[in-house]
């Protein structure tokens, strides 16, 4: 079927859908992959029409929220549209003195935060690049950021799902309530899912407090080994930072610059963030300043409020903005104590051609992120192969989080031979039969 | 019932001191924690993963459904051989694997009592946080079958927030492990879907969890109220104002009247209800946020709040919340616990009405239960010796859940739907959604062998006398051709 009449038929069928194509789609690739038309479905009920027509028709479709996550994965091998979810925006049920809320899945982080915010609530879910970023697109991408410490991430916020499959229609799992064992937990297997079993199309979030309390500090240390250190042992206290992250010396000169804490050449960097009752704040940013001291960091800077946000923002965006967006993210994966190997080996990591890549890690979940600003010549294949043998040894992983698109085009995004695939392939084969939903952008081909 | 090679096969690899086939024997594991009964051919007891996957096998095989048990403290049915076919007990794989304190993470064998965990890690000062009150007997394994609750996971969450990864046997054998030990991992949350899947999906041999740091400091209140309806609202207004305790739980003055008298544990006799809420974390935050809900408390109608001093007095409230259950049988001889779970702000009214459900049906009602996360424990007393009396329990518990759903609730919070409360998925499940959920069970393929006919509404196979001839054809089409 040609990309006209596929137009065609999603016109007729879906009068009320807007369907875009040609010149309006630009921007808009999967990892380097780029469809012909977009719909926009307005309702779920809608979306679950287009995937049952895409069934019948043998048609290849992926999920667009704010499409600041579109190169995640590998190149689907068929793509014929996009289904966009930006008019599924409904606000569906607030209820704060619940501290639950569900929302459709095109409603962006920033409304959500505006609305909590008014009720001094929040949803602790630090995705990139917020005033775009929606809902469903955050969960299908399982993104988190820095108070994934405390907080968790999707799977730990998510009470309630309703999700448009291909051959069954609109289903929920879950429900409205903070505690809830009945049914299958169906939500789990979209979130990180990256859309390849469903289009997740409502969600129920349970909130928390915001907590009055903030308090931030950065502490310098002149070795990778002496940051990781501090970092450990915080952990291990009875401190309980909402988020701790470490930035290597390019990332911390990017984000710290003007501050106090700005680091001198080649320096580590950690950054606290705290969230209570005010005097348990105060005493754990002491606490954790003497720790650091302690441990050979020369400066420790507690941070203004104003510096705080502007720090773990620039965190939570770093490499995705327009002005500043990296040509390749990498993402190693380790169990936490081991962060600072997998720091080492992204550090080490040399793209041909290349610039030397920024680094931030989360030592308390095991994740590194090298960031390269410029696009690798031919060849970077064997470097990240090299790093995925050195990280695997350990037991961890490497993905290709973004990469220009002749590399993303040759080179397995998720680099990893899940143990389970098989089982995973069932799941893919009952619920997407037809391969609708971005074939061959998931782990393991699927 | 079961044919003679399974058992011999089964003695074989097994042994036979751990297959048990004698009526005089199989009696023990008719029952797990609720009313109901179900009569197994063989209760098997492995000892590693290769042997769950070898009786997996030889069940296929000869058609006998498999009915995954741990302590047999479950509250739903969930352990009960309705159909007939093997009782894998898990209660012999009980060791601690690996300990890591470096990451905070433990690998258990499924058998292991929860209690027996944190006690293991307890000089380590870590502790793994879900504390179902059956915490001196269930076993993890169990736990992550039903996605088990407790007072302090308002706060730190359920068992599914503290499991990495497993390793499972499957439906056709396979030893597989899924998520892993770290924690993001690329692929499905296939740990995120078995957590909660009631032992019909795999069985688990492992278990990675994470464990938490012991809090520095730890403040337990007693709020005392003259009325139920009292300490509904101060629940709704501490959840409203943007507290999240450790734990708040209420005990209402049934169950005080039978726990007292047994346990001690300073609950006053002539309360209406109680609320026992516990605070922890830092010193500094421990002692304001006491002071705060204290004052709550008293806003709302507490007649009095008591803070335990000692850890020996903090110790004895528990004893009295954890404890309750075992109480009730100094009143009747019998109870029926529910697990509805309703919005915070709903509680009054819901309670309310569930006292007015027992009225209705000449029952008295304890509550005991998860306040804080709106999780109610009705308990229904009852003597099961007068005729008639399960029955009209049953009505009366059908009722209360009916009243959960309309109020926008789930009919468990924590002990799973199993056997007892399958027949009600319908009222807050469309049947659209229950087909997405069968999707998932037939990718596992796990139908009808593993834990057949729960959790779900009965379907045409799901009988009083096992799948006899038909399930064996059925399992046969499933996993031999």
């Amino acid at each position: 079927m040609t990309a006209t009449a596929i137009a065609a038929t999603l016109r007729e069928t879906l009068p009320g859908a807007r369907v875009l194509d040609g010149g309006a789609l630009d921007g808009y690739e999967l990892a380097g992959v780029r469809p012909t038309i977009s719909v926009r479905p307005t309702s779920a009920a809608e979306v679950a029409d287009v995937l049952r027509l895409a069934g019948e028709r043998g048609w290849a479709l992926a999920a667009l929220g704010g499409g600041t996550m579109l190169d995640l994965g590998n190149p689907p091998v068929r793509l014929d549209a996009l289904v966009d979810l930006s008019a599924l925006n409904a606000v569906v049920d607030y209820q704060p003195d619940d501290l639950t809320l569900t929302v459709q899945a095109g409603v962006t982080l920033d409304t959500v935060a505006t609305l909590l915010a008014e009720r001094g609530q929040m949803l602790p879910l630090d995705v990139p690049l917020p005033r775009r970023a929606t809902i469903g697109g955050a969960l299908a991408c399982d993104a988190a950021g820095p108070r994934a410490l405390r907080y968790g991430t999707g799977r730990d916020l998510v009470i309630g799902m309703q999700t448009a499959l291909p051959r069954q229609g609109l289903a929920r799992s879950g429900g409205k309530v903070v505690k809830n064992v009945a049914g299958y937990d169906l939500a789990k297997l979209h979130i990180g899912g990256l859309g390849t079993l469903g289009i997740i199309t409502e969600v129920t979030f349970k909130l928390w407090p915001s907590l009055a309390g903030q308090g931030s500090l950065v502490a310098t240390f002149d070795s990778l080994a002496a940051a990781h250190t501090a970092a450990q042992q915080l952990l291990a206290s009875q401190l309980f930072p909402a988020a701790l992250e470490l930035l290597g010396p390019r990332a911390g000169a990017a984000l710290a610059t003007g501050s106090r804490a700005e680091p001198e050449h080649g320096q580590w960097l950690l950054a606290a963030l705290f969230l209570g009752a005010f005097d348990a704040v105060q005493r754990q940013t002491r606490d954790t300043m003497t720790l650091c001291t302690q441990a050979g960091a020369p400066v420790v800077t507690a941070l203004e409020p104003e510096q705080r946000a502007r720090l773990f923002d620039g965190i939570r965006d770093y490499g995705r903005s327009a002005d500043q967006a990296a040509a390749v993210i990498l993402r190693a994966s380790v169990l936490p104590a081991q962060t600072a190997h997998a720091v080492a080996v992204l550090e080490a990591l040399t793209l041909p051609e290349a610039d030397m890549p920024a680094i931030l890690a989360r030592p308390g979940r095991g994740t590194a992120r090298g960031f390269w600003r410029e696009a690798p010549a031919a060849g970077a294949h064997a470097a990240i192969a090299a790093a995925r043998a050195e990280l695997a040894a350990i037991g961890g992983h490497l993905v290709v989080e973004r990469a220009p698109a002749a590399l993303a085009r040759t080179i397995d995004a998720w680099g990893f031979a899940a143990p389970d695939l098989a089982l995973m392939r069932r799941l893919k084969q009952a619920y997407d039969p037809d391969a609708v939903l971005s074939p061959g952008r998931f782990v393991g081909g699927l | 019932m079961i044919d003679r090679r399974t058992v011999h096969d089964l003695q074989k690899m097994l042994g036979k001191a751990n297959v048990i086939t004698e009526p005089d024997d199989l009696i023990a594991f008719e029952y797990d924690g609720t009313i109901d009964r179900g009569w197994p051919s063989a209760v098997v007891f492995p000892t590693s993963a290769e042997q769950v996957s070898e009786v997996v096998k030889i069940a296929a095989r000869d058609g006998l459904p498999i009915v995954p048990r741990g302590a047999g403290t479950g509250l739903s049915g969930g352990a009960l051989a309705t159909e007939g076919g093997i009782v894998l007990v898990m209660t012999r794989m009980k060791r601690v694997l690996e300990l890591d304190l470096e990451n905070r993470i433990a690998v258990v064998e499924p058998g292991l009592v929860n209690l027996e965990l944190s006690k293991a890690v307890a000089r380590h000062g870590l502790y793994y946080a879900p504390d179902p009150s059956s915490q001196k007997a269930c076993t993890i394994g169990g736990n992550v079958a039903e996605n088990s609750g407790g007072p302090h996971c308002l706060l730190y969450g359920v068992t599914t927030n503290h499991v990495l990864g497993l390793e499972l046997v499957l439906a056709d054998g396979e030893i597989v492990r899924v998520g892993g030990w770290g924690r993001e991992r690329p692929g499905y949350d296939l740990t995120g879907i078995v957590v909660g899947s009631e032992g019909t999906l795999a069985i688990a041999t492992k278990i990675c969890v994470r464990l938490l740091r012991e809090q520095e400091s730890v403040r337990t209140l007693l709020a005392i109220f003259d009325s139920v309806n009292a300490a509904s609202s101060t629940v709704s207004a501490v959840i409203r104002r943007g507290y999240v305790p450790a734990a708040l739980e209420m005990i209402d003055r049934v169950c005080i009247k039978a726990v007292e008298p047994v346990l001690h544990c300073g609950f006053p006799l002539d309360a209406e209800a109680v609320l026992l809420i516990e605070v922890d974390g830092l010193n500094e935050f421990v002692d304001t946020a006491a002071a705060e809900i204290e004052n709550l408390c008293v806003e709302f109608g507490a007649r009095e709040v008591r803070q335990a001093a000692t850890k020996a007095e903090r110790e004895k409230l528990w004893a009295g919340r954890k404890g309750a259950f075992g109480a009730f049988g100094s009143l009747f001889p019998n109870y029926y616990i529910l697990d509805g779970v309703v919005p915070r702000t709903q509680l009054m009214r819901v309670v309310d009405e569930v006292y007015a459900i027992g009225e209705r049906y000449g029952f008295t009602v304890a509550n005991v239960f998860h306040a804080g996360d709106g999780n109610l424990h009705p308990n229904i007393l009852f003597d099961e010796r007068v005729p008639g009396a399960t029955e009209k329990v049953l009505e009366a518990g059908g009722e209360i859940l009916r009243l959960c759903a309309s109020a926008g609730g789930s009919l468990s919070g924590e002990h799973g739907i199993g056997l007892e409360k399958r027949e009600y998925m319908p009222l807050t499940f469309s049947a659209a959604d229950l087909a997405a959920m069968k999707t998932l069970k037939s990718a596992f393929r796990s139908e009808p062998l593993l834990n057949p006919c729960k959790a779900f509404p009965a379907h045409a196979g799901c009988g009083e006398v096992g799948l006899g001839s038909h399930g064996a054809q059925l399992l046969a089409a499933d996993y031999y051709v």
